[in-house]
């Protein structure tokens, strides 16, 4: 007699899917729910939540601090997303090119920095944006004719300059690889009719790697606008331990982990949570309609 | 007249490579050389402007790294190789489980679980962290292996990766197996499964940096000191009072090396899988 099996062709793809829908339900939704339930509420004590209806909300809209942070992480955003993509994509059809040398040892190096953790990044570029007159980077302003700043501490634009250069170190070396690998899907032949037709490097990129590397280049826009929204390391690291005048650096995330894990304050920090949460949905939805994700073109 | 033309973009092509090199190595031989300045209060005054000269070095740094808090350093290391390890195998185990799942077979609710698994991509985990911090706190697994592992073992990115993978893959070989008599799940691990191999390399190195790498989580679960992980350890001498750089650069250098080792061991194999069979948009 056959043996029967408990897994067959019919269950074995529930079978294989099982990880996925336990943790979908215990790690995302779950908790989901959790933190909607909790931002109406108020931790007193050590674990008793008292109802307070949409006072965490009506907080948010007064609160200076969080503004501050919206501004940085919008900042921070921006700037990351121009300086990767233009780098990167730049950097990407360079070692792309038959005729670069040492194509190999050249993407190694620039990956290496993805290597490494923010803290190791942190000591290095806090030091870099330090304030000492001698430091490299001031040396370059007293070339240009104006005087060293103290980095960290000047604005709060300086501040955003110092978040992403240090994350840039860190992200460009993935962005490339992104990007070289939508590269090698444009078809040679392409590139060869092209030249034939008497398009210049300039029309060439334009016309034939540009529209072949678009759906990467969509995927890093959007990874890079959730990064960079998200990020919280960068400036942990940079400022470390206190507030900073006039809130330099301060991220969302890291507001959200101040009021979370330095004052306890649970039920507002939830509130904040669901508000860049929904803020990010509704961007998930404008980018889907907007970059026309996952419709396949032509 | 091309043959110079090629030779002129390659100079300016190398200088301009070149620079960006120096950008991005300078940092790590600047660490490597400073961790061994013996005098820190010396760096700490001067910051990166300090000139440092060879008779200001000596190992100094590292002995102290060894000796400090009875091997402080040494239980954060070991908690980031387990944590590491233990995350690694779960969840490329588990992700490449759905993603294969997914990819290869037809049943009802793929299209269902397909826009979960696209959906979970899109969400912030960053989001979650105080009701997964309460989760956790019932659970019991705060300060533990698995409170750091658990939440995140199973990711859309990587479901994703194995996904996209797994559609290049024929089902002719599956059908061939069926006939033979073998299993679901001894198709999935002895005949698919190796095909998967390039995907399983840039998977492992990937996955493996996230966990060594990360820190917002593991600052909230673990909060005793011998728990730490290196990241949220070396955090700890970064603090703006005390004196701790000594510690700090050593330990720093020190915690690059492991991943250093892996990445080079699987370079080629990883940079291969992540651009031949990398997302693809």
């Amino acid at each position: 007699m056959k043996k029967k099996r408990l897994i067959t062709q019919k269950t074995a793809p529930y079978f294989f899917c099982a990880p996925f829908l336990i943790s979908f339900f215990l790690f995302l939704l779950y908790p989901m729910i959790n933190m909607v339930y909790t931002s109406f509420h108020k931790l007193e004590g050590i674990s008793k939540y008292r109802y307070v209806g949409m006072a965490n909300y009506e907080r948010l809209m007064t609160d200076t601090h969080i503004k501050a942070a919206i501004c940085n992480s919008l900042g921070f955003t921006v700037g990351i997303i121009v300086v990767n993509v233009t780098l990167a994509l730049f950097l990407a059809v360079l070692l792309n090119q038959k005729l670069t040398p040492c194509r190999n040892a050249f993407r190694t190096a620039i990956y290496i920095p993805a290597l490494t953790s923010i803290i190791v990044a942190g000591i290095f570029f806090r030091l870099f944006f330090g304030s000492n007159t001698d430091t490299p980077l001031n040396t370059l302003m007293r070339f240009f004719g104006a005087g060293p700043k103290e980095w960290l501490y000047d604005t709060a634009l300086t501040g955003i300059v110092a978040l992403v250069f240090t994350s840039t170190w860190r992200w460009l070396g993935t962005n490339i690889l992104y990007f070289l690998s939508a590269l090698q899907t444009i078809p040679p032949e392409l590139y060869d009719a092209a030249y034939v037709d008497g398009a210049s490097a300039w029309q060439r990129f334009w016309h034939v790697t540009l529209p072949g590397v678009k759906p990467i280049l969509i995927f890093v826009v959007t990874i890079l606008t959730y990064g960079g929204l998200r990020m919280f390391g960068e400036s942990y690291v940079l400022w470390p331990g206190s507030k900073t005048p006039g809130d330099i650096g301060l991220t969302i995330v890291l507001y959200i982990y101040r009021t979370a894990f330095g004052q306890f304050d649970m039920g507002y920090a939830s509130a904040m949570s669901v508000a860049l949460f929904v803020f990010l949905m509704i961007l998930n939805a404008l980018y889907i309609k907007f970059f026309r994700i996952g419709k396949k073109e032509g | 007249m091309k043959r110079t033309r090629n030779r002129m973009y390659q100079v300016c092509v190398v200088f301009f490579l070149l620079i960006m090199a120096v950008i991005c190595l300078a940092p790590f031989v600047y660490l490597v050389v400073t961790s061994f300045v013996t005098d820190m209060s010396l760096v700490f005054k001067n910051g990166i402007a300090l000139k440092i000269t060879p008779d200001m070095l000596g190992a100094g740094n590292y002995s102290m790294l060894r000796t400090d808090d009875n091997g402080l350093y040494f239980s954060w290391f070991k908690n980031s190789i387990l944590i590491t390890m233990l995350f690694t195998v779960m969840s490329i185990t588990l992700s490449s489980m759905v993603g294969y799942g997914v990819a290869m077979y037809d049943f009802k609710g793929k299209k269902i679980i397909l826009v979960m698994i696209l959906s979970t991509m899109m969400i912030p985990v960053e989001t979650l962290m105080i009701p997964l911090y309460n989760e956790m706190s019932q659970f019991n697994l705060l300060n533990s292996y698995l409170g750091v592992v658990l939440p995140f073992a199973v990711s859309g990115f990587t479901i994703y990766f194995f996904l996209q993978y797994g559609q290049s893959l024929s089902s002719e070989y599956m059908d061939a197996a069926r006939i033979d008599g073998c299993g679901e799940i001894r198709i999935f691990l002895n005949i698919m499964g190796p095909l998967m191999k390039p995907a399983f390399t840039s998977m492992i190195i990937l996955q493996a940096t996230t966990a060594w790498n990360d820190f917002l989580w593991p600052l909230i679960v673990m909060s005793k000191n011998v728990n730490f992980t290196l990241t949220v350890g070396l955090q700890t001498y970064l603090s703006p009072y005390g004196n701790n750089y000594n510690l700090l650069f050593a330990g720093a250098v020190v915690s690059v090396i492991p991943i250093m080792i892996l990445f080079f061991l699987c370079q080629k194999l990883f940079m291969e899988g992540m651009i031949m069979g990398g997302i693809k948009g």
